[in-house]
């Protein structure tokens, strides 16, 4: 793989990074809710173990008694794995701090030698508050894994996304996303109109592809049944 | 020992362990994955105390439905169903014990809703591409009525004694797609509660199992989709050990010289229903929410909670947009409509 295209592939946890210190500019307001919250993602191999080690290290932590919230994500392709602190908004480097969840990830971290270059590894978030009300990030999963993570405040005219059967193309411009064409034939996806709030989503069942702003629904709202 | 050194080490034994006995409890750790399966997506989100065992969890449920979808498709070759499929009219076909059970529900869905919820209904789905990825045709007066000699369900003929299903008439076709999501989302559920999973919620393609409650002991939310404004709600309920399903006109349809056709077929006519933009039910199942759901869909709600003489929570939408609901949702529910 060449250089270029490795970083291409990168751009996951790059972004991760700069969604994260674009949290740092929430209101007041948000920042007072989002106070004493924690976030680790991780991108990693060995999975099961990871997960007990993060686990373990929140349950002896001062988030011990709060609510987790816990999703995993299958990348395809090369990816960096490496390990992402963020502790009251504010982005840790977890190599340098001397705080206990700091050292004990320094821990995990040097023992799976990370960072490295990693082939379809697993994205691991564990997170004490349902994200941020305002939404951050758009997720991109085709034949349920995840393809790629963008910002909402970028603009993209056109992003061609392979499915099972065909493509989708989707375009975010001014925090909204919506599907501009699709190989599927009901066309489902593009009569679901655009999307601009956390927890929304378009799906496109026979390309197996689904486009989600991530974030918490402050509707409260747990599931739709349609 | 000194007693008053004795004195101290009890009340010390006793401080330590009231201290030990008031620790709170391990933190739930909300865990959420969803599949594309069954020709929908299936969305399961798991409350428990530890990662790994709702990880396992989870993933059995989705091979859970993964299994029901090979035993029931009538899209994939090697399922049952489609094996009395390709025997229509020719011989009988032995299933399994579960499939068998599955049909003769079935069957009394249909003999509950006279005749309106129908899983021989397959030639029609067929003819107008609803399913799957298909195209959309407007078909011809003259096909559909051809068809409708494949469609009654009183030609599906179960022997119980061998656990046989026979079609009597080359052509007939089996569609489970009205309560297969239904029950793999119960059978997903059975799963979960198996391996220790009490607070979750199943979403298969808007079918929906909830059991237990989220965070700070609070039931689970549930919206209801607009059937005109997909991205909105048009209800929120709250809810806990129910399932829930709807019906609507706006799931799969085509418009056609501006008339909307969808794929909700009645059975008698071989054309969509026309009664209502939606129907949400709850009921204690899933697989009953969805023959609820379909069955008031296309006879209405009056009519058929009338002949099934049961209580049963609904909210429905008009074709005018009107929205009426009984007070048995709106209590159970805390039902609450949108703006």
């Amino acid at each position: 793989m060449n250089r270029r295209k490795f970083l291409m592939n990168s751009s996951l946890m790059l972004s991760s990074i700069a969604i994260s210190n674009k949290a740092l500019s929430l209101s007041k307001t948000e920042s007072s809710l989002s106070d004493n919250n924690l976030s680790i993602s991780m991108i990693t191999k060995e999975v099961d173990g990871s997960l007990l080690q993060l686990e373990n290290l929140i349950r002896n932590s001062q988030y011990s008694n709060q609510d987790i919230f816990f999703s995993e994500y299958q990348l395809l392709g090369y990816h960096i794995g490496d390990i992402l602190y963020i502790k009251n908004n504010q982005l840790v480097d977890f190599r340098k701090s001397n705080d206990g969840l700091a050292n004990s990830l320094q821990k995990i971290s040097k023992e799976q030698n990370l960072p490295q270059k990693l082939k379809n590894p697993v994205l691991l978030r564990l997170h004490t508050i349902q994200e941020f009300a305002k939404p951050q990030s758009v997720s991109i999963q085709s034949n349920n894994s995840l393809v790629d993570q963008i910002s909402i405040q970028d603009t993209v005219q056109s992003y061609r996304v392979e499915g099972k059967k065909g493509h989708v193309i989707f375009s975010l411009k001014n925090n909204r996303v919506r599907v501009t064409s699709t190989t599927c034939k009901h066309k489902t996806c593009i009569k679901m109109g655009s999307i601009n709030k956390p927890g929304q989503k378009i799906v496109c069942i026979p390309n197996q592809i689904m486009i989600h702003i991530n974030g918490d629904q402050r509707s409260g709202i747990d599931s739709i049944t349609r | 020992m000194n007693k008053k050194i004795k004195a101290t080490f009890i009340v010390a034994f006793f401080i330590l362990s009231i201290l030990a006995c008031s620790g709170k409890e391990a933190a739930f750790i909300t865990y959420t994955d969803s599949k594309f399966l069954m020709g929908t997506i299936f969305e399961i989100t798991a409350r428990h105390s530890n990662i790994a065992q709702s990880r396992e969890a989870m993933q059995f449920a989705f091979e859970e439905i993964v299994r029901i979808d090979n035993l029931l498709s009538s899209y994939i070759e090697g399922s049952e169903i489609s094996k009395i499929n390709r025997n229509a009219g020719l011989e009988r076909v032995i299933v399994s014990s579960e499939t068998f059970e599955i049909l003769r529900r079935a069957m009394k869905y249909s003999h509950n809703s006279n005749g309106a919820f129908d899983v021989s209904v397959g030639p029609l789905i067929r003819l107008w591409g609803f399913n799957h990825d298909e195209e959309v045709q407007f078909p011809e007066k003259s096909k559909i009525d051809s068809l409708l000699y494949f469609v009654d369900f009183r030609n599906i003929i179960l022997n119980e004694k061998e656990n046989s299903v026979f079609l009597q008439k080359k052509g007939m076709e089996l569609d489970l797609g009205g309560i297969a999501k239904g029950y793999a989302v119960d059978q997903a559920a059975q799963i979960l509660k198996r391996y220790g999973i009490n607070h979750f919620i199943i979403n298969g393609g808007g079918d929906i199992f909830v059991a237990g409650v989220k965070q700070e002991n609070k039931k689970w939310v549930i919206g209801v989709q607009h059937p005109r404004n997909l991205n909105n709600m048009i209800a929120t309920m709250q809810l806990s050990n129910f399932a829930v399903a709807t019906s609507g006109d706006y799931q799969r349809f085509k418009i056609i010289n501006e008339q909307r056709y969808h794929h909700i077929l009645n059975p008698k006519t071989g054309y969509p229903a026309n009664n209502y933009q939606s129907v949400t039910v709850l009921a204690p199942t899933a697989e009953e929410a969805d023959f609820f759901a379909t069955s008031i869909f296309l006879v209405g709600h009056e009519q058929f909670l009338a002949n099934i003489k049961r209580d049963i929570s609904y909210l429905v939408i008009l074709q005018n947009g009107e929205i009426l609901f009984n007070d048995i949702m709106e209590n159970t529910t805390k039902l609450r409509l949108t703006d």
